[in-house]
């Protein structure tokens, strides 16, 4: 695999090893909402088992998959390589131990694990924001894209200065009645500034490339980041300290700019669909346009979520879950369909490629189990949603454990892109479109 | 006693004589369009950095006497005639610095319109010269004849060549010095890329009557990634020593460059056209 490089791409080893411990942290998270299903159902999001699961998915899953997803793209998206390869790897090997000591520490309320892992987590985030930011300093094409990216990492640095204050908060307190307040500002930061964003930028690049949607007016992509940029801080702001200015609240301004910016993404999103070329929708795309779905779910409960404010724990915990796991997560496993298996096929193929007959990338994998595992994660999803909604602990616990299988058979079949050897099927076609110039 | 005044010299940079009397931004400002970016701050920041006096009065087309005359005599200093000999050494050291060597790949860079807007392509240029492998040349193609990089880039050890299409149109093609041993000198042909609305020919082609190559045009614009790659590679597999493939794509195939290189195919990458790339590939001799 180390072969596999492009020009300016790093070695398969960095994204790989990021790909490989995100898949480790999803299945850890998913065994974990198991555990917390009847906490989840009594709506206590506040419980340190609930904040070590949430960051199992969110540093471990989504931001690590990020990170691996960014030394591979950038090259491709920017046409820039990462700055340095190494610093890449400092990063990958503290951020991955860090996110599973800080993890561990608040579930588990173990000062020491926590601090660790703080500490380790700040340092990989740190050389993976320099090394980026660095490396899109010398980017020539300052697109969209450039500006997602840009956006994103601020935010994450962000997001991580307020986790810090949060994580500090539980053994000093200094927060009080304001430690609700402050969680609700770092966690819309990450999962809209950071999570978001990110798969706004990414999108961009991505979901036209996938779909063969040349044609789609594009102009969706800037307005959505112009909504989720210039929202996301004043939702933080306002969430934080619940500004009032006269007759409307700040969250207010924050969350329309902020629905606003989700609604254009997803415009974007359905017209690179609509527009598409390629009619049926691969295991992957099916998983992105279900995530889609989700996401727009999450965007319509949230006002709910505002009105009811924190008194109404279980509609918050149900808000957040559907957000996490319907909006983000399935998103990122469709991505992950579509860009592992590539990397994957490009390793194991690349010598013989057009000189022998080589399999489909799609033939890597079962599409049979990719999408009995949308199904199960679907069900798994929309059940615990309504389980924490209406406070059912066996429901709750059910639908946990569906989406546990959904992401096993899921981490399977990634496990088989990676390792497997068998494959069936394997035909040849023709070359398209070749004709001779005009004389 | 009044202590004696420096005159400006042909080596200064304008940096330094902008530093000295604000009033000789606008004296080379006057001098020619090119020069009146230097009115604009950010590109006045990059620019006077790099820019001697020689260097600016050949980019506006006047001896490096007679500017040099005018500057300083904006600030009362007199020079006598013959003085300015420095000037002409300075001006002269910007020719061409050798022919340009064959090379395996073009990277296109056009800044033209960057700079009809009031852009600063400096970066841009920068990035590309860093991104530069051993066997390509970096093609650039700009309204004026960019003196300021050669000397910068020269320190970098990078060599140009340079082709005057029109009053405000010129490519210059930098390439790393140390290739010049052990390639050929390329045949005038090379130099015209852009003459025929077509990416550049290789050096090669035109050794081998290139003009006369047959093209084979793949189009994998409506084709789902891998299979651009897949459908080239394969069509590369029967393509003749005589003919060049052309694909048309909807982007630049990053996945696709270092196996063509691999495999000893030489290729260009036209990027002048709105969402199209086209792709040049030939067989190495």
């Amino acid at each position: 695999m180390a072969g596999l490089t492009m020009q300016g791409t790093p070695s398969l080893r960095l994204p790989g090893e990021h790909f490989a411990a995100a898949l480790v942290f999803l299945s850890v998270g998913a065994i974990g909402l198991i555990w917390i299903a009847p906490e989840l159902s009594a709506g206590l999001y506040l419980s340190p088992h609930v904040a070590g699961v949430t960051h199992c998915f969110t540093l471990g899953w989504l931001s690590m998959t990020i990170f691996g997803a960014l030394y591979q793209l950038l090259p491709v998206a920017l046409g820039v390589s990462i700055r340095s390869e190494r610093a890449g790897h400092v990063s990958f090997w503290t951020f991955a131990p860090g996110v599973a000591l800080f993890a561990s520490g608040v579930a588990f309320s173990s000062l020491m694990l926590r601090y660790t892992g703080i500490a380790l987590i700040s340092v990989g985030v740190l050389c993976l924001v320099i090394n980026v930011g660095l490396s899109l300093r010398r980017a020539v094409k300052r697109d969209v894209v450039w500006a997602a990216i840009t956006i994103a990492l601020s935010f994450l640095t962000l997001t991580l200065v307020l986790g810090a204050l949060l994580a500090e908060n539980l053994h000093a307190g200094f927060l009080g009645n304001s430690r609700v307040q402050v969680l609700a500002a770092h966690l819309h930061i990450a999962l809209l500034g950071w999570v978001l964003v990110m798969i706004v930028g990414i999108s961009h690049r991505l979901l036209p490339m996938f779909l063969l949607a040349h044609n789609a007016d594009t102009r969706w992509t800037r307005r959505a980041l112009t909504g989720l940029a210039v929202g996301v801080p004043v939702l933080g702001c306002g969430l934080a300290v619940n500004h009032r200015i006269p007759y409307v609240t700040l969250p207010w301004i924050g969350l329309l700019l902020v629905e606003g910016g989700i609604a254009c993404f997803l415009i974007q999103a359905v017209l690179f669909f609509k527009t598409r070329k390629r009619p049926r929708l691969d295991a992957g795309l099916r998983h992105a346009a279900t995530a889609l779905i989700f996401l727009a779910a999450t965007a319509a409960l949230a006002p709910l979520v505002l009105i009811s404010g924190v008194e109404h724990r279980n509609l918050d915990t149900a808000y957040v879950l559907l957000g996490v796991l319907g909006g983000l997560t399935l998103y990122v496993i469709g991505q992950f369909y579509k860009v592992v298996p590539f990397l994957a096929w490009m390793a194991r193929f690349r010598d013989d490629m057009g000189k022998k007959r080589v399999p489909t990338v799609a033939q890597l994998y079962s599409s049979r189990i990719a999408h009995t595992d949308l199904a199960l994660l679907v069900v798994g999803i929309i059940g615990i949603t309504i389980a924490v909604m209406t406070g059912i602990e066996p429901l709750a616990r059910f639908a946990a454990i569906l989406f546990a299988i959904g992401v096993a058979l899921f981490a399977s079949q990634i496990i088989r892109v990676a390792f497997g050897t068998s494959l069936a099927g394997v035909t040849a076609t023709p070359i398209p479109t070749i004709s001779r110039s005009p004389a | 006693m009044k202590p004696p005044v420096n005159p400006i010299k042909a080596s200064d940079k304008l940096q330094s004589l902008f530093e000295r009397d604000e009033r000789l931004i606008d004296v080379m400002a006057t001098q020619s369009p090119q020069l009146a970016k230097l009115r604009n701050s950010p590109i006045r920041h990059i620019m006077a950095r790099v820019t001697t006096v020689a260097q600016a009065a050949r980019l506006c087309n006047m001896s490096t006497d007679s500017l040099l005359r005018q500057l300083n005599g904006v600030l009362g200093i007199a020079i006598p005639p013959g003085d300015t000999s420095e000037s002409n050494e300075v001006s002269d050291h910007a020719e061409d610095s050798s022919q340009l060597p064959s090379f395996t790949s073009a990277v296109e860079l056009d800044v033209r319109e960057a700079l009809s807007k009031g852009g600063e392509p400096f970066s841009r240029i920068m990035a590309a010269i860093a991104a530069l492998g051993d066997d390509q040349v970096l093609h650039l193609r700009a309204p004026f004849e960019p003196v300021p990089l050669f000397s910068v880039l020269e320190k970098r050890g990078f060599g140009h060549s340079v082709e005057q299409h029109a009053a405000d149109d010129w490519s210059v093609w930098f390439f790393r010095q140390n290739t010049l041993s052990t390639h050929e000198p390329v045949p005038a042909q090379i130099q015209t890329p852009h003459s025929t609305n077509v990416p550049a020919k290789p050096s090669d082609d035109v050794a081998d009557g290139g003009d006369a190559r047959t093209e084979v045009w793949l189009d994998v614009r409506d084709l789902e990634p891998p299979e651009p790659l897949v459908r080239t590679l394969e069509a590369l597999e029967s393509l003749s020593a005589d003919a060049v493939l052309v694909q048309v794509n909807m982007r630049v195939p990053q996945f696709l460059l270092p196996i063509l290189s691999e495999r000893g195919f030489h290729f260009t990458i036209d990027e002048s056209r709105v969402n199209e790339v086209h792709v040049r590939i030939w067989r190495n001799a």
